[in-house]
C-alpha cells in the first residue's frame, strides 16, 4: 500500500498525462510515430527517477499508438501505421457523418485493448514470456504467412489485382539491405535507397497523399467542401459497444500476443485482427465501407499490444517491439537490468510501470473523450484549406522519420501510385501488408533453413509453425471458396 | 475559363521558383565567402551538426547528445545531433562524405559504418573521405551460450565444432556488422571456415532473444547486450574480445586466453570531412578529450553502458584504416 | 473489334516492372547463399508470381466482354494534378536551399490557389501561419529538427 502511494505522486501523475498527450500529438501527425515520440524524449528521463520516467514514457508509447487513430478515421491519414487499418472503416463512417461515434469508438476500443493487455502483463507475465521464447524464424515465417493470407479477404472484388497490389508490396520492400547476406539490393545506385524504402513514408504516401489528390480532382471550387456530411454531436450507443464484447476481447487477444512475439508489431495486430473481426462477422460486406466493428477490432488490437510487449521488455529483457526497444535503453539507463532479477531487486520499480501503464490508459480515454469536439473540428475546415494542409503535413512527417528529404519524394511517388491504384480499382490495403510482412517472411524462411541445415520441413515439425501454415492456407482460400459458392447460388457467373 | 486560371497558376510557380533558387545560389555563394577566412584559429562561428547514422533513442545518438553538451561548453556553440538512420550508418556517412571540408559537420560512426560497410557495396564513400577526429566509446564483444547449455569453455565449443564443422549455428545482429565479420575472419585466418553457420538476425536484441529460446547454439554480441543476461543466471559467457579482461565481468576470460586471436570491439568515434583544416580537427580533439573527462559525460556514459574510451586523432586513424583493410580482405573472401 | 481492356495495360505494367527488377536481380552476388538461398531467391519468386498473376489478368481482361476501356480523368483535372505533382517535385527541390519555413510558405499559398481557394486573406494567414506553427511545433515543443 506504501508502495502505490509512493508511486501515485503528484508529479508523476503529471508526467503520465504529459506523456499521453504529448503522444497523442506524436500519434495523430502522420510520420512521427510513438517509437519517435519516446525516443526523442528519452533524454529528457535521465535525470528522473525510474517511475517518473517510466510515467512520461508509456505516457507517450498509449497516446502516440491511439493518437494515429484520429487522423484516419478523420481524414484518412494514418497518423501511425498501427492505424492503417482503422482507415477502412473509420473514414467511410466519417463520411457518413458519424466521426463522433467513430471516434468514441476507437477510443473506448484502444482503451479496452490498453487495459485487457495490463491484465494479461501483471498476472500472466511470467507464463507469457515463454510464448516469446518458443516463437524462432520458423514460427516468424509461418505468421508472416498467415498475415499474408488476409489479401485474399482484402481485395473486394478482384483477386488477381488483390495479388498483385500484394506483390508490388513485397517486391518494393526488398529494396535496400539484404537482411540476410547484407548485399545491397535494388537500389538502382541510389544512396538513399541504401537504407530501403521506408514504410512510414510509403504509408503516408499511398493513403494520405493519394487522397490529396483524389480530392483536388472531386473538391467543389465554389462550397470548398467536398461530400463529408455534417457531424452529428453524439459517442457511440451504449448498444453497438455491447455487440462487440466479443470482438473487443478477441482483438484485444491478438494484440496482446503479437505484442509478446518480439519482432512483430502493432501495425501486424490491427491488420490481423481487422481480419479476423471480418470473418467472424454476421456482416461482412459492411466491411471496408463503415463498420464500427472494423475500427474496433484495429483500434483494441494495436493498443493491446503495449502491455504484451512489455512482457518480454520486463521478464527477460527482450524489447517486444522498436518502442519498447527503445524502452529498454531507458530502464538501463535507471540501473536497472530487465529480467527476472528485476521482479525480486526492484519489485517496487514493476509495481510502478504496471500503475503507470493503466494510468496511461485511463487518461488515454479521458483526453480521447473530452478531445473528440475539438478533434471534429478538424471537418469543420473547408477542403480547399485542409488539403494543402494534409499535404504539407504528410511531406514534415515523412522527412523527420530519418531526417531524409528523400524520404518526401518517396512520400509523393507512392502517391502517384496509390493515386493510379486507385483510378483502376487495385486495392491498396494488400500493398501496405505486403511491405510490412516483407522482412518478416523473407528473412525468417531464410534464417529458419539456414538454422535447419536446409531442411524445409522444419516448417510442418514445428508444432506452432504448422498451426499458423495450415491457418494461412484455409484463410487464404476461404474467401475465394465462400465467395465462389454464393455465386453458384446466385445464378451469376461473371468471374 | 478554367485552361485560363490554371495557366496563370502555372507562371506563378515558375515564377516563385525561379526567384526562390536565385535567392537560395546567392545565399549559398555567401556562405562559401564568410566560411572561406575560418581556417582554423576562430572555429567554430557557427552551429555545428553532429550527424548520427543510427536511429534516435540508441547508444550512439545518446552518447552524442551526452557530448554535445560538454562541447558546447568548450567551444562555445551549439552541437546539433542529426540523426540520419539507414543502411546500416551509410546512409548518414554518405552524407558527411558529401559535406564542406569546414569542420561544421561531424559525424559519430562506428566501426561497421566506417570499416565494413563500404567495403560490402558500393555506399558512395570509402576510408578516404573521412579525417577521423578522435574515439570515444569502445564495447567488447562476447561469445555466449544458454546457461544450460553443456559448452562450459569456448575452447569446447570450437572442439566440438571441428567433429561437427557447420552444425553449431551462431546467431549474430545482422549480416556484414562486426559480429559476424571479425568472427569469420577468425576462422579464415584458422583455416576453418565453414566451422560454425551463422544466422543472421535483425539487431542484437533478437539475437539474444534467438538464444534465449534455445533457436541458435551461441551468440557473438555486444558486451552490454550479454551482460543483464548473465547477472539474471541465463546465458554463460565464455569469452570477451578484449586484450585483458574486461573490467565489467571480471570472471569471463579472453579469447587470447583460450588461444584465439580475437581481439576486437565495436568503437564509436568521431570524424570530419577528409580536407578540414589541421587547427580544427585539433581544436575538436582538444575538446573531445576534455569533455570526456567531464564528470555528467562519464556518469552518462556509464548508464548507457558504453565504455569510455578515448584514443586521440593519430592512434585512432591508424585503428580506422587497418581495421577497413582487414575487413576488405574478409569480406572479399566471403563474398567470393 | 477487340479493344484492350484497361486491365491489360495494368498487367502489362507490371509484366514490365517485374522485367526490370529481373535485370537487377540477376547482378546479385551468389556468393554467401545460406543453405542455397541468397540475396535473389526470394525477390525471384516475388517476380515470377507477379508475372503469372499479371498475365491470368490480361487472360481474364480478354475473355471479359464488359471491361471497361476508359481511365477517367476529367481534362482541366489532368492539368491541376500535373501541376501538384510538379508543385511537390519543386517544393522538395527547394526545401533543402531555402529551408523549412519559406519553401512551406510559398508551397502552401500555391496549394491554397490550385485547390481554388479564393478569399485573399485566408490564404495569405493560412500560408504564414501555418508553416511557422509546425516550425514551432517541431523544433521548439517536439525537438524535431526541420531542414
Amino acid at each position: 500500500m506504501f508502495e502505490l502511494v509512493d508511486v501515485l505522486s503528484l508529479s508523476n501523475i503529471l508526467f503520465n498525462l504529459a506523456g499521453v498527450v504529448i503522444g497523442i500529438i506524436f500519434g495523430a501527425i502522420p510520420g512521427l510515430t510513438a517509437t519517435m515520440g519516446v525516443a526523442l524524449f528519452l533524454p529528457f528521463t535521465f535525470g528522473m527517477d525510474p517511475v517518473a520516467s517510466f510515467a512520461l514514457l508509456l505516457g507517450i508509447y498509449v497516446g502516440g499508438i491511439y493518437g494515429g487513430s484520429i487522423t484516419a478515421i478523420l481524414i484518412k491519414t494514418p497518423g501511425t501505421p498501427s492505424s492503417a487499418a482503422t482507415v477502412l472503416d473509420g473514414y467511410p463512417l466519417a463520411e457518413q457523418g458519424k466521426a463522433m461515434e467513430s471516434l468514441s469508438m476507437a477510443t473506448i476500443a484502444s482503451f479496452i485493448g490498453g487495459i485487457l493487455s495490463c491484465v494479461a502483463l501483471i498476472l500472466l507475465s511470467p507464463q507469457l514470456a515463454k510464448i516469446a521464447l518458443s516463437f524462432g524464424p520458423a514460427e516468424y515465417f509461418a505468421v508472416g504467412l498467415f498475415g499474408l493470407s488476409i489479401v485474399a479477404a482484402l481485395s473486394s472484388g478482384n483477386l488477381l489485382k488483390g495479388l498483385l497490389s500484394a506483390l508490388f508490396g513485397l517486391l518494393i520492400a526488398t529494396v535496400g539491405m539484404d537482411p540476410v547476406t547484407g548485399a545491397m539490393r535494388f537500389t538502382f545506385g541510389n544512396i538513399n535507397l541504401t537504407g530501403g524504402i521506408d514504410f512510414v513514408s510509403a504509408l503516408i504516401g499511398m493513403f494520405a497523399v493519394s487522397e490529396v489528390f483524389s480530392k483536388l480532382e472531386t473538391i467543389n471550387a465554389d462550397t470548398g467542401m467536398s461530400g463529408l456530411k455534417g457531424v452529428k454531436g453524439k459517442i457511440v450507443g451504449a448498444k453497438i459497444l455491447a455487440s462487440n464484447t466479443v470482438n473487443f476481447l478477441r482483438s484485444s487477444i491478438i494484440g496482446t500476443i503479437i505484442g509478446i512475439i518480439p519482432a512483430t508489431g502493432s501495425g501486424v495486430a490491427s491488420w490481423l485482427a481487422y481480419n479476423e473481426a471480418k470473418r467472424a462477422s454476421k456482416h461482412p460486406e459492411q466491411f471496408g465501407k463503415g463498420a464500427f466493428e472494423g475500427v474496433a477490432a484495429s483500434e483494441a488490437a494495436n493498443n493491446a499490444v503495449t502491455g504484451g510487449a512489455l512482457v518480454p521488455l520486463l521478464t527477460l529483457g527482450i524489447p517486444g517491439d522498436v518502442v519498447t526497444a527503445v524502452m529498454l535503453g531507458a530502464l538501463m539507463i535507471q540501473g536497472l537490468t530487465p529480467g527476472p532479477l528485476l521482479f525480486t531487486e526492484n519489485r517496487g520499480v514493476v509495481t510502478g510501470i504496471y500503475v503507470m501503464l493503466i494510468l496511461a490508459n485511463i487518461f488515454m480515454l479521458l483526453v480521447g473523450l473530452l478531445g473528440i469536439n475539438a478533434f471534429v473540428k478538424i471537418l469543420k475546415v473547408p477542403t480547399n484549406i485542409l488539403m494543402p494542409i494534409v499535404l504539407m503535413l504528410c511531406f514534415v512527417g515523412a522527412y523527420a522519420i530519418n531526417n531524409r528529404i528523400s524520404d518526401i519524394g518517396l512520400a509523393l511517388l507512392m502517391g502517384i501510385v496509390g493515386y493510379l491504384f486507385n483510378k483502376v480499382d487495385i486495392p491498396v490495403p494488400p500493398m501496405l501488408l505486403g511491405i510490412i510482412l516483407q522482412p518478416i517472411i523473407e528473412a525468417n524462411f531464410r534464417r529458419a533453413m539456414t538454422i535447419s541445415h536446409g531442411d524445409i520441413s522444419t516448417f510442418v515439425t514445428r508444432p506452432i509453425s504448422l498451426v499458423f501454415i495450415l491457418i494461412s492456407v484455409g484463410s487464404f482460400f476461404w474467401p475465394i471458396i465462400s465467395g465462389y459458392i454464393k455465386r453458384r447460388k446466385n445464378g451469376s457467373a461473371v468471374a | 475559363m478554367k485552361l485560363r486560371k490554371i495557366s496563370y497558376l502555372a507562371m506563378v510557380v515558375v515564377l516563385v521558383l525561379s526567384i526562390f533558387t536565385g535567392c537560395a545560389s546567392g545565399a549559398k555563394q555567401g556562405d562559401n565567402a564568410s566560411a572561406a577566412p575560418a581556417a582554423g584559429n576562430d572555429y567554430p562561428k557557427q552551429p555545428v551538426t553532429i550527424v548520427v547514422p543510427y536511429a534516435a533513442g540508441g547508444g550512439a545518438d545518446l552518447m552524442a547528445r551526452a557530448l554535445s553538451t560538454t562541447l558546447q561548453k568548450e567551444l562555445g556553440q551549439p552541437f546539433i545531433v542529426s540523426n540520419k538512420p539507414g543502411g546500416s550508418g551509410a546512409i548518414g556517412m554518405a552524407e558527411v562524405a558529401r559535406s564542406k571540408e569546414d569542420g561544421y559537420t561531424l559525424i559519430l560512426t562506428s566501426v561497421g559504418a566506417a570499416t565494413i560497410t563500404p567495403n560490402n557495396s558500393d555506399v558512395g564513400y570509402t576510408n578516404k573521405e573521412f579525417a577521423p577526429i578522435a574515439q570515444v566509446a569502445d564495447i567488447p564483444l562476447m561469445l555466449a551460450v544458454k546457461a544450460d547449455s553443456p559448452f562450459k569453455t569456448v575452447q569446447e565449443v570450437f572442439d566440438y565444432a571441428e567433429k561437427n564443422p557447420g552444425k553449431l549455428t551462431y546467431g549474430t545482429a545482422g549480416a556484414g556488422l562486426i559480429q559476424n565479420v571479425s568472427m569469420e575472419g577468425l576462422l579464415m585466418e584458422m583455416n576453418k571456415r565453414g566451422l560454425f553457420t551463422h544466422v543472421p538476425f535483425n539487431g542484437g536484441a533478437e539475437a539474444v532473444s534467438a538464444l534465449m529460446g534455445g533457436q541458435t547454439d551461441f551468440a557473438i554480441a555486444i558486451a552490454t547486450e550479454i551482460i543483464p543476461q548473465m547477472k539474471s543466471g541465463q546465458f554463460r559467457a565464455l569469452a570477451v574480445s578484449t586484450a585483458e579482461r574486461y573490467t565489467e565481468t571480471p570472471d569471463v576470460p579472453t579469447f587470447k586466453e583460450s588461444g584465439y586471436n580475437y581481439e576486437v570491439g565495436v568503437w564509436y568515434g568521431f570524424a570530419a570531412k577528409a580536407g578540414t583544416p589541421d587547427a580544427v580537427l585539433q581544436k575538436l580533439e582538444g575538446a573531445f578529450q576534455k569533455s570526456l573527462q567531464d564528470p555528467e559525460v562519464i556518469e552518462t556514459f556509464k548508464k548507457i553502458n558504453q565504455p569510455i574510451a578515448f584514443m586521440d586523432s593519430k592512434s585512432f586513424t591508424e585503428k580506422w584504416m587497418s581495421s577497413f583493410e582487414k575487413f576488405k580482405a574478409v569480406v572479399a573472401e566471403l563474398n567470393k | 473489334m477487340k479493344k484492350v481492356g484497361i486491365n491489360s495495360v495494368v498487367g502489362f505494367l507490371f509484366i514490365a516492372l517485374s522485367l526490370l527488377w529481373m535485370t537487377q536481380i540477376v547482378k546479385l552476388p551468389k556468393a554467401m547463399a545460406f543453405a542455397g538461398f541468397g540475396a535473389g531467391f526470394f525477390p525471384q519468386l516475388v517476380v515470377i508470381l507477379m508475372m503469372i498473376v499479371s498475365v491470368l489478368l490480361i487472360v481474364t481482361d480478354l475473355r471479359d466482354k464488359n471491361k471497361s476501356t476508359t481511365f477517367v480523368i476529367a481534362k482541366e483535372n489532368i492539368l491541376k494534378l500535373i501541376l501538384i505533382v510538379l508543385l511537390a517535385a519543386a517544393y522538395i527541390f527547394i526545401l533543402p536551399i531555402a529551408g523549412y519555413v519559406i519553401s512551406t510558405i510559398a508551397a502552401v499559398f500555391l496549394l491554397l490557389l490550385l485547390f481554388g481557394l479564393r478569399k485573399k486573406v485566408t490564404i495569405v494567414l493560412t500560408s504564414v501561419l501555418f508553416p511557422l506553427a509546425i516550425y514551432y511545433l517541431f523544433e521548439v515543443a517536439l525537438k524535431v529538427l526541420l531542414p
